[in-house]
């Protein structure tokens, strides 16, 4: 590994998030997990999530599989990737420090290692069908064994069976599966049944079942002792990569369990039982974004599943959730509940509403009977009949003070309150007076105040709302709250703050209204059509201030948007986030014990609870879908989520709990499921870092960098409908990304009350099916008074428009001054430069050039250029034609991907490109006073093994270059020639785009970004 | 992407499909003939990894023009079927093994070729380092079958993709070959790590006879060539591989259709359907059972 020296200007590597290719388990030690990042070796622990050692295994191939040896101490541990192998003791992972390890290697690439049941010998099988076997001791060859067939493989696995017994089973890369006895050199199945591809194959400890996937997006189950097909199970909805046994059953109930991890980035549990011939998927796990699931493992003792994405996500699954202390999952028949209860349910009577308070369930059936669930919804009790509360009536109540509220359409709401044995302790029955027909009725309180919101079936009518209290559940207060005139309303969420003294409804019509309950309570505003959708479903407070009275919440619409609102002391609704969950409907949100974000709701036929933060689903439960009675409820116990969903389906009652855990969730959140295709650094609050970067998984995501390297994640946005071309900073606050589609987004980056991007305003594709993709963009800013204001910016398009806007952040649109085309070319860059005071505008393209435009003319008509900004000196702003190309000049034999450029002087420039033809160019661009003239003035024809994606000038001396080739180099460029001052190896793949962070005194960091980012320091 | 978004964003592909070319890759073949003239005086070819036969299709009309010779033969192979092209013979066959060889052998009459190309691609996983090693494994079994079949100081072009480690393929390339030019055609999209090997005057081993066996591996078909590739070795020593970086040759017309750049529906024109239908991928049946049809069997 590199040493660190700044002064000569090597990378000393920092940290990495990427593919994670390679996890294991250990039986012997349950709390640990061994993972593959790149070529680190890391070790944590599962219950803690902490990081126990890391270890860099190999100069440059990735982790692909690690196998344990258990039966000794120290216990050995052989990794593999590529044609690299290791094999280290267990313990020396631990060891401090990073001493360099011997790396030992084959001939062809590895597909899967075993040791010998003694524990001397590893066998190792390569992508030819060939075992070699090696003793351990001295890391020497003992011999090569093969089977007859050399055909090339997609997978393998061997076991060292007890009765001495060695069995190879390999995928090949067309339908067979290959298995064959490693003693005697001989085949002894060829199993066929599968189409293309086979991707994994795995054999049980026993060697009694061998289990693979292929292409065909099936999984089979084999008998060995027969070499015959016993079951099959279908359910992924792409290519299927790993297999893992585990839960094997005993004799009495011969069976077992298989995860399958995919392509569709999702993880199963299958259940095979002895004599069927289907394998029944019994787990769904929605896991992972973008790409794939690489990598998985099982500890079969703890029953924990691990899987291991493209998205760099380490995540842990409970594959045995029904075993966990306090899980419960019962289902209670109206006739159950009658025996039980003793009394006698009339014909057609159901259970029409309910309310979780916590210890217990308050239920009313269409007749007027009241039941109480209790003593840990293990028994139901009947409470008392009330007549007047029937089919129409709603049940709801106040969240933590046991009080159940329900109301009917008369106007009759009966109060009850319940002590954590679930017994009444008092009751209390209000009249609504105030409106004819009583419609909805919606609950919100605070430590000290309970407020019922009810609505008139008359939309004319005022709100009403009525203050309880909490021991005596007599009414303290009752106020009409005014509708907006003449504007639909039909309320459907309503948060109270204590702070503020605001209470904020949310309404169908995407309305939200502000009531103002100091004094005499008013409308203090509404906001209509502010938020897209239809029916506001949650409403949660974020945080508030009680002298400014700002309050800042969160909000979700039924169709799947949610949105972060502040309400600023002027009134003034913004939207400080914005995003949307893919489909389904979205029914509210929650924090857990992290303080991740969660949100819950519907898609098809489950109840979903979704953690935003981190990506991944929480809960998946199965329940019929969304048009039924149904009740969630969730606390924080210990730092974990516990929640309760209870549904009515077919007339009976459902419930789920989950259990309490004792590990984590996830270890590492992980960042873009694909390719990062663009990135940036911006400055956040405190001399924090922002990294917001665009994948082609088509999120744009803003993470945290550190200092020591690390990233981050802490928002993801999906506004964009296709890969990320570009992401660019305007200022500490505002950022754009692009892509295709014609999408050009500005986006706000904001830190109260959480680090989130929110969409501030897009340019409209000039066509209604845009296919055009924005390649690149450039800005500049527009002060006033020092004060941003807004911006120029330069955006270039694959058919080879040039297009040159202006925006205003008050009056939030884009102008178009300058329209124009190069040629028919793909313009792939973009850069303003300023010469002599003047603008002139830089393209590079697919043909090789660079190309500048004299843009000054067209632009000194509105604006000044003082320094690096300008000031606007007339706003009649027209569009014009950009027609004076100046310059254009081949430079390279095809597309420049990437550009840097330094001023020399007010008239000098020094642009370094990188082109897909492997060569670093050194330009020099001089304006003098009468022509701009452009010059290449060294030239490095072959400074890549392949495509030059980035190019990053750090300072006056040094450059930094990466290549598709996995190089990253640095250049002097201190006397106007390119001398190659540093070469290494980077384990990200497609490396595709960098970002250099200046950290200050603690000196600059390089992103880079491709299949993963990797941190480094110069 | 829909057909007449994905006509809008690739002329070629559009092209293709109105000259008549089974693949926009077509015109990636005539790019590079133009810029090396690989066709001049070529009498023998074999196509591998051929389907759906563009490439051979370029192949017919560029060798069996009105003055070719008798002797012109081009052999196409393929693991999946293909239909039939002018002048072509086709080979539903693995080209590891050494039965193709003898039935190319018999076709050209005992005479070895003068080119030979490939423009095979694997399924790629997504898993980069996978994915190059794939790659250059069919490299290896082109490349293999053409040590076997190339006369001295004939040409050899495949298809490759410029991962890390092409500069090892380059080097070993360099032993066997007077000219090795990495080529992209302008046909071929530079958002793509896609580029063209351009192996022109192949130099035989000296000392080393090439044979083909179903017991020995691609790996071992190269281990005794002595062109620089790892070998295994009783200590598991790693070898530190030669690596060369190959010139770099764009080809095509600075001024002749961009892959990369979005043309306006004026110079696209009403959508075509593609010469050529895909053929059935191995998860039919899955996709089969979720729109919950009975699976075909």
């Amino acid at each position: 590994m590199a040493t660190y020296s700044s002064k000569s200007g090597k990378f000393h590597p920092l940290s990495h998030v990427g593919p994670i290719c390679a996890l294991q388990s250990l039986k012997t030690l349950d709390d640990v997990v061994l993972a593959g990042e790149g070529p680190v070796l890391k070790a944590y622990n599962v219950r803690s999530g902490q990081l126990i050692a890391e270890k860099r295994v190999f100069p440059r191939n990735k982790i692909h599989g690690i196998k344990v040896y258990e039966n000794t101490e120290p216990k050995l541990v052989a990794i593999f990737g590529g044609r690299s192998l290791s094999v280290i003791s267990f313990d020396d992972i631990k060891l401090p420090g990073n001493p360099v390890r011997k790396e030992y290697g084959v001939e062809d690439w590895i597909f899967a290692v075993e040791f010998s049941c003694d524990g001397s010998k590893l066998y190792i099988l390569t992508a030819h069908n060939v075992v070699i076997t090696v003793d351990v001791s001295g890391m020497t060859l003992i011999d090569t064994r093969n089977c007859g067939w050399k055909s090339i493989l997609y997978s393998g696995c061997i076991r060292s069976l007890k009765d001495g017994r060695v069995l190879i089973c390999c995928g090949t890369v067309m339908d067979g599966i290959l298995v064959w006895d490693l003693n005697e050199s001989k085949l002894i199945y060829n199993l066929k049944g599968h189409e293309g591809s086979i991707f994994d194959v795995e054999l049980s400890e026993s060697g009694e079942y061998l289990v693979s996937c292929s292409d065909d997006r099936s999984i089979k189950v084999w008998d060995l002792a027969k070499g015959s097909l016993l079951a099959t199970g279908w359910g992924h909805g792409a290519r299927i990569w790993g297999l893992d046994f585990f839960d094997f059953g005993d004799q009495d109930e011969p069976s077992f369990k298989v995860l399958s991890s995919s392509e569709d980035c999702t993880a199963r549990v299958w259940k095979y039982i002895k004599g069927s011939s289907e394998l029944v998927q019994e787990k769904l796990l929605v896991c992972h974004t973008g790409r794939s699931i690489w990598s998985q493992c099982v500890n079969d003792k703890l029953k924990l599943g691990f899987t291991g994405g493209a998205d760099g996500k380490l995540k842990i699954h409970d594959l045995n959730e029904e075993s966990r202390s306090g899980y419960k999952n019962s289902s209670w028949s109206i006739s159950k509940i009658a025996g039980q209860t003793n009394t006698i349910f009339a014909k057609g009577e159901a259970i029409k509403g309910y309310y979780d308070f916590a210890q217990g369930l308050v239920t009313l059936s269409s007749e007027g009977k009241f039941f109480v669930w209790k003593d840990g919804f293990t028994k139901w009790e009947y409470l008392f009949e009330d007549k007047r509360f029937t089919s129409y009536s709603i049940v709801t109540g106040f969240e933590g003070k046991r009080i159940v509220v329900v109301r009917n359409k008369e106007g009759n709401i009966l109060m009850v309150k319940f002590d954590e044995q679930c017994r009444q302790v008092n009751s209390n029955e209000i009249q609504i007076t105030d409106c004819s027909k009583v419609g909805n009725m919606l609950t919100s309180s605070t430590d000290d105040r309970l407020f019922i919101l009810t609505e008139s079936l008359n939309p004319t009518d005022p709100l009403v709302l009525q203050e309880v209290d909490e021991q005596t559940l007599e009414v303290k207060r009752t106020d009409l709250l005014p509708k907006p005139q003449g504007e639909k309303v039909s309320i459907s969420a309503v948060l109270y703050d204590r702070d503020t003294d605001y209470l904020v409804v949310g309404s169908r019509f995407a309305t939200i209204l502000l009531y103002d309950l100091q004094g005499e309570p008013t409308l203090s505003a509404y906001y209509k059509n502010l938020v897209k959708g239809d029916t506001v479903s949650g409403l949660a407070l974020a945080s508030a201030k009680k002298e400014t009275r700002e309050i800042f919440f969160y909000l979700t619409m039924k169709d799947c948007r949610y949105y972060i609102i502040n309400i600023d002391e002027d009134r003034k609704m913004q939207i400080v986030e914005d995003n949307q969950l893919q489909r389904g409907f979205l029914e509210g949100l929650l924090f857990d014990g992290n303080g991740d974000f969660l949100l819950y709701g519907f898609k098809s036929d489950v109840f979903y609870i979704w953690n935003e933060t981190r990506q991944f689903e929480v809960a998946r439960i199965i329940c019929g879908g969304p048009h039924r009675q149904w009740s969630f409820h969730h606390s924080i116990e210990d730092g974990i989520l516990r929640y309760r969903f209870i549904f009515t389906r077919a007339s009976d009652l459902q419930l789920i709990q989950n259990g309490t855990r004792d590990f984590k969730e996830f270890i590492n959140s992980g960042l873009h499921g694909r390719e990062v295709r663009s990135m940036c650094v911006m400055n956040g609050k405190d001399e924090a870092k922002l990294l917001v970067s665009g994948g082609e998984d088509t999120t744009v995501k803003l993470s945290e960098l550190k200092s020591d390297g690390s990233i981050e994640l802490l928002w993801t946005q999906r506004q964009h409908g296709s890969g990320l071309q570009s992401v660019h900073p305007v200022n500490d606050e505002f950022v754009m990304s692009s892509s295709a589609r014609e999408e050009l987004f500005l986006w706000k980056v904001s830190q109260e009350p959480r680090s989130c991007l929110c969409l501030y305003r897009t340019i409209k594709p000039s066509s209604s099916h845009p296919d055009l993709r924005v390649m690149d963009f450039d800005t500049i800013e527009i002060k006033e008074q020092g004060k941003a204001v807004g911006f120029v910016v330069a955006t270039v398009y694959s058919d080879s428009h040039i297009r040159i806007w202006y925006f205003n952040y008050e009056e939030k649109s884009f102008k178009m001054l300058i329209n124009g085309q190069y040629k028919t070319c793909c313009i792939l860059l973009t850069r303003f430069l300023v010469l002599r005071g003047k603008l002139y505008l830089m393209i590079a393209s697919t043909n090789g050039h660079l190309s500048v435009f004299d843009v000054n003319s067209d632009l000194s008509r509105y604006f000044k250029l003082d320094g690096n900004s300008l000031t606007v000196l007339s706003d009649k702003f027209e569009v014009s034609e950009l027609d004076n190309l100046i310059v254009d000049q081949q430079i390279h034999q095809s597309s420049i991907k990437a550009l840097d450029l330094r001023y020399i002087l007010d008239s000098e420039i020094v642009v370094v490109t990188g082109g897909d033809d492997n060569a670093l160019i050194l330009t020099r661009l001089i304006d003098d006073g009468s022509t701009i003239s452009i010059t290449p003035i060294s030239f490095a024809p072959d400074a890549a093994a392949s495509t030059i994606t980035c190019v990053n000038i750090l300072d006056q001396d040094k450059v930094f270059v990466a290549s598709v080739d996995q190089k990253v180099r640095t250049w002097d460029i201190s006397r106007y020639d390119l001398k190659l001052i540093d070469d290494q190896y980077t384990t990200v793949a497609d490396t595709g785009c960098a970002t250099v962070a200046d950290f200050g005194e603690k000196g600059k960091m390089v992103v880079i970004g491709g299949a993963g980012a990797s941190t480094c320091k110069l | 992407m829909g057909k007449s978004s994905k006509d809008k964003r690739d002329l070629y592909y559009r092209r293709a499909k109105e000259e008549g070319w089974r693949a926009r890759s077509a015109f990636k073949l005539l790019q590079l003939n133009e810029q090396f003239d690989l066709f001049s005086g070529v009498t023998r070819v074999v196509d591998l990894c051929a389907a759906p036969g563009s490439w051979s299709q370029v192949l017919s009309k560029e060798i069996f023009t009105k003055d070719h010779s008798p002797d012109a033969r081009i052999v196409a192979v393929d693991l999946q079927p293909m239909s039939p092209i002018d002048h072509v013979t086709t080979l539903q066959a693995d080209i590891t093994h050494p039965k193709t060889l003898e039935r190319i052998m018999e076709i050209f009459g005992g005479k070895k070729a003068d080119f030979v190309c490939s423009d095979g691609a694997p399924d790629v996983t997504g898993l980069h380092d996978l994915d190059e090693y794939i790659q250059a494994q069919l490299i290896l079994s082109a490349l293999q079958l053409a040590t076997c079949v190339l006369k001295e100081g004939g040409s050899f072009v495949a298809k490759i993709f410029r991962g890390r480690d092409i500069d090892l393929l380059y080097s070993q390339l360099g032993y066997l070959f007077d000219k090795v030019i990495c080529a992209k055609p302008r046909a071929s999209r530079s958002s793509s790590l896609e580029s063209f090997i351009v192996c022109i005057g192949y130099r035989p081993r000296a000392g080393w006879k090439p044979e083909l066996r179903p017991d020995l591996s691609t790996e071992e078909f190269f281990q005794d060539m002595g062109i620089g590739r790892a070998r295994l070795h009783s200590d598991l020593a790693v070898d530190d591989e030669e690596r060369k970086v190959a010139p770099f040759i764009a080809c095509g017309d600075l001024n002749s259709i961009d892959s990369d750049a979005t043309y306006s529906r004026g110079e696209v024109g009403r959508s075509l359907d593609p010469v050529q239908m895909p053929t059935a991928p191995p998860y039919k049946r899955a996709l089969e059972r979720k729109r919950g049809e009975q699976p075909s069997e």
